[in-house]
């Protein structure tokens, strides 16, 4: 489904290119739950963004299905981009001065959703996630588990079929991030393509492949077996 | 001023009729003499009798005949009353004989050469030799009159034996000091009874003379037949208002963006309080920034109207100059408005920044930052204002555009004025056929004016029971004048030339011929049809009506129309109405110089479009509309400035959402609704409020036209309009520009 060939990121500064990625060779199958880690300054977040039609500053190829980024325009790229894929931040980035309700309908209003789906949609996200008595909370008056929860709906409302998640539960306790990666797996089992950056080993144990970065460049990539 | 201004007085003269009053500022001959003999109190006073306002004055210093516009005649206390500076010759003497006359120093100089050597010149005054007695400097600028020539009164044939009628006269007194002016002014009502009195119980109607102080004329209400036209204080009101709420606009933009601004100087604060700043320090620290702006925005605003004020002196047709304001008092009112203005800006910013918590300020969260109601009130004044100073604008201009327009009921295109002379008359009847057999003209009339501003007045008195008089206007004219000016006759037949002059019938106690207006007619309750062949008595003398004309405007559009007469009276005529052909106009005027040049060859060909010497009456409006316009496009722009500078604020504490929407996607038309809903709200509520000025306004101002354009929504539509595209445009532009910002380099993890 997707498939990044020869990807190159670079700073020019004076007489130096610094690399943040270089060389990426990826090659990504629908239905797969991919862990990209690595320390800091590795380029997860990087690779995230590009994956995620977010930064278009590269060199090299990004092929969805068979048709080439770089050669789409813009207006083919925002419409991707809105129809495949979901993203999830690690700061949660919720809109403060919206409600838990309202800021799961935003992605909803930009695709030109009808009010009475919108209505049915956002209720089931809310009952799936246990937080429909907190609809009408603002995010400031809930936890950094539940913030993340709503973050989650949030990407998912527009059914993507690409989770992309910058460390999910950086912010979150043990508690809560077990919580968060259970749904991702029952997202993953529902079909949906994930891919996850981050620093903790037990949330890659959820996924099905495992990808190490250092220094912008893979260095290891394996699949996991679950038992 | 001159010396003594205020022991100066004008007479000012009212006509009462059974109730109907009209104001005049002309008085007759004998006043002033007749005061000056018989109440003590009187220091001196003198007469002025201007010319102008009847005819232009050939004058030839010996290289032919100059047709001069600006002369009067006055008595030998002139320069006695008024101590206007003379270059040459002595105030006592220099009008105290006949046939002596008085030039400026620019009107020397343009005969002469030079102010000195004018003096004792020999001048031709319509034929008649006049001694240069005298120059004196040139009228000042704030002066209520002007003259380029003044003649000594004596020289004139109604100077010679003052008369208690006709009021054609300027009267002035200058009273001793300490003087109560009430008890002057009874007096001055006893010598009125005294020598009128008879006449006006026999006629039934009463006269006033009261007093203005001169200080007052320049300044004052118009009344009919001022020297030079006045300047309306109340458009100095308006528009000294207006700049106030221009500075007002500018205030709030400061104190809008330095409040928005007051939460990311937080640090700032925070740091100087760490390091032991008080409340108190920290306030005048803030107020001390917006004063020094402010006095450097005064001090390029001066800068500024050094290169302006010649141009906009020259739009608003005063005379302006930097003098006025570099001297001790209006330094002093800079200094003053830099203080007042930097305070009041900066004072609520202050307030807020000096008062901050450091815990609390970072918690603000709010999308417009604290005090945003403040601030949302503020943006709605500013809109409200430059809305309304469009909209006021547009109406302005649809009412010039109208009055332009509208039909005045005779027709003035293709009609020209040339100027006629009492002196002419032997030789008018020959150039009219000349110039209508030259096939230049198909009309010709004599008259007493222009159509478009007829002055005469009279009183009309039509007889029988259930009548009272009121006053009428009367227009001195000949037999063609209803064919010049394409007349509309409802009812009778027009004069001929076999009707009698008004002159001859008073010579030979007949009855004249008249031609009333439907004003008029309706005045005495009777129908077009019906009035025709009454006797009426017009201004002393029995008259018939032979016909009555639709009403038509013969003044300023600022009355309703008043009853007209017409009547031959080519004696008192001052213009030649000539309506020419259409096509070729130099050509057609060229015709009619050569047969003006076989006849009065001294005497200049002057003409006028009557359409052109329309447009000018309402130059004052004119200048109004102009200056509106500038002062809204000015407004609009602050606004629009102050609208940009809070967009982009808005923008910058709201790019993280910007970012998580453009993620979400949102598109840039997403974007920009999200910024400009907040603001498009305070628009409408500010283009209601304006709606509701403008309309207070229209009734207001259009109040003092007889004539006005029917009222139209377009003022306000295209008001509305305007500003709404200039502020999207402004918010349009902002928000495109964070849009443009990659989302990926905004979210960072925090």
């Amino acid at each position: 489904m997707i498939e990044l060939k020869n990807l190159d990121k670079y700073i020019e500064s004076r007489f130096q290119r610094v690399f943040i990625l270089k060389g990426i060779d990826l090659t990504i199958n629908e239905g797969e739950f991919i862990t990209l880690m690595g320390p800091s300054g590795a380029g997860k977040s990087t690779l995230l963004n590009i994956l995620g039609l977010l930064d278009e500053d590269y060199a090299g190829e990004y092929l969805f299905g068979d048709r080439s980024i770089k050669s789409m325009k813009d207006r083919e790229r925002a419409a991707l981009h809105k129809s495949e894929f979901g993203y999830i931040f690690q700061a949660y980035h919720l809109i403060d001065e919206l409600t838990v309700y309202e800021n799961i309908e935003t992605p909803l209003l930009y695709r030109k959703v009808s009010s009475s789906e919108r209505k049915s949609i956002i209720a089931d996200l809310l009952d799936r996630f246990n937080m429909v008595a907190k609809k009408d909370l603002f995010p400031a008056q809930l936890s950094g588990g539940q913030q993340q929860l709503v973050g989650i709906a949030r990407a998912v409302a527009g059914k993507p079929r690409v989770l992309l998640a910058d460390e999910p539960t950086g912010n979150l306790h043990s508690g809560q991030a077990r919580e968060i990666m259970e749904v991702f797996q029952e997202l993953h089992r529902e079909g949906t393509t994930i891919i996850q950056a981050t620093h903790a080993r037990e949330n890659a144990d959820y996924g099905t492949r495992l990808i190490d970065m250092l220094d912008g460049k893979i260095e290891k990539d394996e699949a996991i077996i679950h038992v | 001023m001159y010396a003594d201004y205020d022991r100066i007085y004008k007479f000012n003269q009212e006509f009462v009729s059974q109730g109907e009053s009209q104001l005049v500022s002309s008085t007759p001959s004998s006043l002033i003499p007749t005061l000056i003999e018989e109440i003590p109190e009187v220091e001196t006073g003198t007469l002025v009798f201007d010319i102008s306002i009847f005819s232009s004055v050939l004058i030839d210093a010996g290289e032919g005949n100059q047709e001069e516009q600006s002369f009067a005649y006055a008595d030998e206390n002139y320069f006695k009353v008024f101590d206007f500076k003379l270059l040459s010759g002595s105030p006592e003497q220099v009008l105290a004989e006949p046939n002596q006359i008085v030039l400026t120093r620019s009107t020397a100089e343009r005969y002469f050469g030079d102010a000195g050597s004018a003096s004792g010149k020999i001048l031709k005054v319509e034929g008649t030799d006049f001694t240069v007695s005298g120059v004196m400097e040139d009228f000042p600028s704030n002066s209520h009159m002007e003259f380029d020539f003044i003649a000594s009164f004596k020289s004139h044939r109604h100077g010679i034996e003052p008369e208690w009628s006709p009021s054609n006269y300027y009267t002035y007194v200058k009273l001793k000091p300490g003087t109560d002016v009430v008890a002057f002014q009874a007096k001055v009502e006893q010598i009125k009874e005294k020598y009128l009195g008879k006449d006006l119980a026999e006629y039934g109607y009463k006269t006033a003379f009261f007093l203005q102080p001169v200080s007052q004329i320049h300044l004052g209400d118009q009344s009919l037949g001022s020297i030079k036209p006045g300047t309306d204080i109340r458009y100095l009101y308006i528009f000294g208002i207006v700049a106030l709420l221009l500075i007002a606009i500018g205030i709030i933009n400061y104190v809008n963006l330095a409040t928005a601004e007051a939460t990311e100087r937080n640090k700032e604060v925070g740091l100087r309080k760490a390091m032991g700043a008080g409340r108190g320090q920290l306030f005048g620290q803030f107020v001390s920034e917006s004063m020094l702006l402010t006095f450097g925005a005064t001090v390029l605003s001066v800068l500024c109207l050094y290169l302006i004020l010649p141009k906009f002196s020259s739009i608003g047709g005063v005379p302006l100059s930097m003098d006025s304001l570099m001297n001790p008092i209006g330094i002093g009112f800079m200094v003053g408005l830099i203080a007042i203005v930097g305070l009041l800006a900066g004072m609520y910013p202050s307030l807020i920044l000096s008062g901050m918590e450091p815990i609390k300020a970072l918690a603000i969260k709010t999308k417009m930052g604290g005090g945003a109601w403040v601030r949302k009130s503020l943006v709605v004044f500013q809109f409200f204002v430059s809305i309304g100073l469009l909209i006021a604008t547009f109406i302005v201009k649809s009412q010039l555009d109208y009055m332009q327009n509208v039909s005045l009921g005779y027709d003035r295109e293709q009609v020209v004025a040339l100027t006629y002379h009492y002196n002419m008359r032997n030789v008018a009847e020959t150039m009219k056929s000349e110039m209508l057999r030259s096939g230049a003209a198909t009309s010709i009339a004599l008259a007493g004016d222009m159509p478009i501003h007829i002055k005469a007045g009279y009183k009309i008195f039509p007889g029988g029971d259930n009548q009272r008089e009121f006053m009428i206007t009367g227009y001195s004219t000949d037999e063609d004048i209803v064919k010049t000016l394409n007349l509309a006759i409802l009812a009778g037949t027009d004069l001929n030339e076999n009707d009698i002059s008004r002159a001859e019938a008073n010579e030979s106690k007949a009855i004249v011929p008249i031609i009333l207006n439907e004003s008029a007619i309706k005045e005495m309750g009777w129908e077009p049809e019906e009035a025709i062949g009454k006797i009426v008595n017009f201004g002393f003398s029995d008259a018939r009506i032979k016909a009555v004309v639709s009403d038509f405007y013969f003044n300023s559009m600022h009355e309703n129309i008043g009853p007209l007469g017409i009547f031959k009276d080519q004696g008192n005529a001052n213009v030649m109405l000539v309506k020419i052909p259409s096509g070729n106009p130099s050509a057609t005027l060229a015709s009619l110089e050569e047969v003006w040049k076989n006849f009065v060859p001294e005497r200049p060909f002057n003409y006028r479009f009557i359409d052109q010497e329309y447009a000018q009456l309402y130059r004052s409006e004119e200048r109004v509309g102009v200056i509106f316009t500038l002062f809204s496009g000015i407004a609009v722009f602050i606004a629009c400035m102050g609208l940009f500078g809070l967009v982009s604020y808005v923008a910058l504490r709201r790019t993280r959402e910007i970012s998580i929407r453009k993620v979400l996607g949102a598109t840039q038309k997403d974007i920009v609704s999200v910024l400009a809903s907040d603001f498009f709200k305070l628009l409408l509520v500010a283009s209601v409020l304006a709606i509701g000025f403008g309309l207070w306004f229209s009734d207001t101002w259009l109040q003092s036209f007889a004539n006005k354009v029917e009222f139209s929504p377009m003022p306000y539509i295209l008001a509305i309009m305007l500003v709404l595209l200039l502020a999207g445009l402004t918010i349009g532009y902002r928000s495109w520009k964070v849009f443009r910002l990659n989302p990926a380099k905004t979210l960072k993890s925090e």
